[in-house]
């Protein structure tokens, strides 16, 4: 594992403050386990956004190789209005 | 300027239906059209629920279902040139206690719009967007039970019923 750098950055109050009590609530044993590990979290999500948003691009992709929408429903719009009337 | 239910994005979608192409047109016209999270979430309900649809789109961007299935929404949003705004949650007091305010906003509505639950609580997002500042003046629809309420719905949101027929 590499060796990790400590980097300056700055928290607001209230970002501080819910830092904190994630710490005394055990979460995490320090600051700086928190902050790393909610970091961790973001970048993970901002992975999978990047993930999904790529695999939008090749449905359009395929719609220009096919010529239509790859997302079809057909009979769709019937059990769509059927089933807010049961809802 | 439009909030846009989610019948007509489905319409547009449904080559068995009379409202496709209209569907269709509209939502390729380049107007500024406004969804929210109950439109996504009928969506992807209707989506997942065909399940050969779904296994043949992650099939054919090798991804895993769930993967697909947001990519889908996202490729619709982007397709038709939706956009999707959240409401800034805050809860709200109703008669019966603390509820989020979609709900509260909903329930305040029911009583002058008598519409169906999923469209009052359509209307309740329009409405709560409009007041967000997003300029919506219209609620664009394939569901009739709106046009039906469109005096209402005036009255009481401010917006104008657009029913593709």
């Amino acid at each position: 594992m590499k060796k990790s750098k400590v980097v300056p950055v700055r928290l607001s109050p209230e970002l501080l403050e819910a830092v904190d009590a994630l710490v005394k609530a055990g979460f995490y044993s320090s600051r700086s386990e928190a902050v790393r590990a909610l970091v961790e979290a973001g970048l993970e999500k901002i992975g999978r956004a990047r993930f999904v948003a790529e695999a939008a691009e090749k449905l359009f992709e395929l719609e220009e190789r096919e010529g239509r929408l790859p997302v079809e429903l057909r009979g769709g719009l019937k059990q769509l209005l059927e089933e807010r009337g049961r809802y | 300027m439009a909030y846009t239910d989610t019948s007509v994005v489905v319409a547009a979608l449904d080559p068995s239906d009379p409202r496709c192409e209209k569907a269709r047109s509209l939502l390729e016209d380049g107007g500024y059209r406004v969804v929210s999270e109950l439109t996504l979430v009928e969506l992807a309900s209707a989506i997942a629920r065909r399940g050969e649809l779904l296994s043949s789109l992650a099939s054919a961007i090798g991804a895993e279902e769930e993967v697909a299935l947001s990519a889908a929404l996202l490729y619709l949003l982007k397709r038709f040139g939706l956009r999707y705004r959240a409401v800034e949650h805050r809860s709200s007091l109703t008669a019966c206690g603390r509820a989020g305010v979609v709900a509260a906003t909903a329930l305040s509505l029911a009583s002058s719009l008598k519409l169906r639950a999923l469209d009052l609580l359509h209307a309740a997002y329009a409405k709560l967007l409009k007041e967000q500042g997003e300029p919506i003046s219209a609620i664009e629809t394939a569901d009739r039970e709106f046009w039906e309420r469109r005096d209402g719905i005036k009255e009481a949101i401010g917006l104008r019923v657009v029913l593709i027929e």
